[in-house]
């Protein structure tokens, strides 16, 4: 598939989006651990050793579950919904659930090559990351609905 | 019935009668002024109606004197022409100045009368006025009172609970949050091509992809 230049997300939406995805993981696993700890306390007034290694594969886990799902389910993270910018593969489709998972496990284990790979959409002319070459992705624009094309409710 | 309580209900009863008096004086002036009629100030049309009472009563005198105190009347007020010119000649000569004098005092009287009933009239019509106004105003203010206190409440719940006036909030909140969502990316959007641009020029680079402007 072939789209201009300027439907490829640049690098100011994608940290923005990211940064966003980063802030939802982090409130989630704060609630889990919170969850977790507080109701232990609350119910049996202590926390039980197995409750800390449970809450901590559960927190590794989270951020797995929450990009390959959201990448997989509808191709955008909360992070990019709120950016209007979605991941797709080379030819222009949704990811599918493996090549989801395989992006999000190489992000995260090489989160600062992930960031520092950024700098390529600077020069690439499908403004993919290192990420996006290695998994064979592109980043593009939502279009947005315009406000005349909206369906009008019955009244 | 003494003199003294027939006067006092007497008062009572045109003290009552200047607030409609007033309000029609307001709803005359409220629809000359709906009807866009050129009028002078409100005072001049009321101080118009009181003349028109004054004029009234003194038609009245006038009929009570009889004609020939009518006579004296014009006689003292009309502009003089040839033929009252020497009417006057004639009456101002001693003999039938003296004749005539209890009749002209008697029209003076009249006239003085009437220029009194006027000005009294006028004052009574701004009193009227005034009392109206502040009739008015103390009925609006209870009235506001009344619905602040009962029917606004009443309202209100039930604009709470209509599904339909919930429907229309959400609604518009959620236009909000479209609205801001699209300028934030449209935004990011140039951010975007303007970073590029730059680092473009930056490392020299050739503008391979143009951002659209």
């Amino acid at each position: 598939m072939s789209l201009p230049h300027e439907a490829y997300a640049g690098l100011v939406s994608r940290l923005v989006a990211l940064a966003i995805d980063i802030a939802a993981v982090a409130a989630g696993a704060a609630v889990a651990v919170g969850l977790a700890v507080g109701g232990s306390q609350m119910m049996i007034r202590e926390t039980p050793g197995w409750v800390g290694p449970v809450v901590g594969v559960a927190i590794g886990l989270l951020p797995v579950v929450y990009f390959s799902a959201s990448w997989w389910i509808v191709g955008q993270t909360p992070g990019g919904m709120a950016m209007g910018i979605a991941v797709r593969n080379g030819g222009g489709e949704p990811l599918g659930l493996a090549r989801s998972i395989l992006r999000t496990v190489f992000g995260l284990a090489f989160a600062p090559i992930w960031l520092l790979g950024m700098v390529l959409v600077l020069v690439d002319a499908r403004r993919r990351g290192l990420i996006d070459v290695a998994c064979g992705t592109v980043v593009v624009y939502v279009p947005q609905p315009h406000a005349d094309d909206l369906p009008v409710s019955e009244p | 019935m003494s003199y003294t309580v027939w006067a006092a209900k007497l008062s009572v009863v045109v003290e009552a009668a200047r607030v409609p008096l007033g309000l029609a004086l307001l709803l005359a002036e409220r629809i000359r002024a709906d009807l866009g009629v050129r009028t002078p100030p409100p005072v001049g049309a009321v101080g118009a109606f009181a003349i028109g009472m004054g004029d009234a009563a003194v038609s009245a005198a006038r009929r009570a004197a009889g004609a020939a105190a009518q006579r004296a009347v014009a006689l003292g007020r009309r502009p003089a022409s040839s033929a009252v010119w020497a009417g006057r000649i004639f009456l101002e000569q001693p003999g039938v100045a003296r004749a005539t004098a209890p009749v002209r005092r008697a029209g003076f009287a009249l006239a003085n009368r009437a220029d009194v009933t006027v000005v009294r009239g006028r004052l009574v019509a701004d009193a009227a006025r005034a009392d109206a106004l502040a009739f008015l105003r103390a009925q609006s203010d209870s009235g506001m009172a009344w619905v602040r206190g009962e029917v606004l409440p009443t309202i209100i719940d039930d604009l709470v609970i209509d599904p339909k006036v919930r429907e229309l909030a959400v609604e518009q909140a959620h236009g909000a949050l479209s609205d801001a969502a699209r300028e934030v990316r449209h935004r990011s959007a140039g951010a975007d091509a303007r970073l590029e641009a730059r680092v473009h020029r930056l490392f020299g680079m050739l503008a391979r992809h143009e951002p659209s402007p």
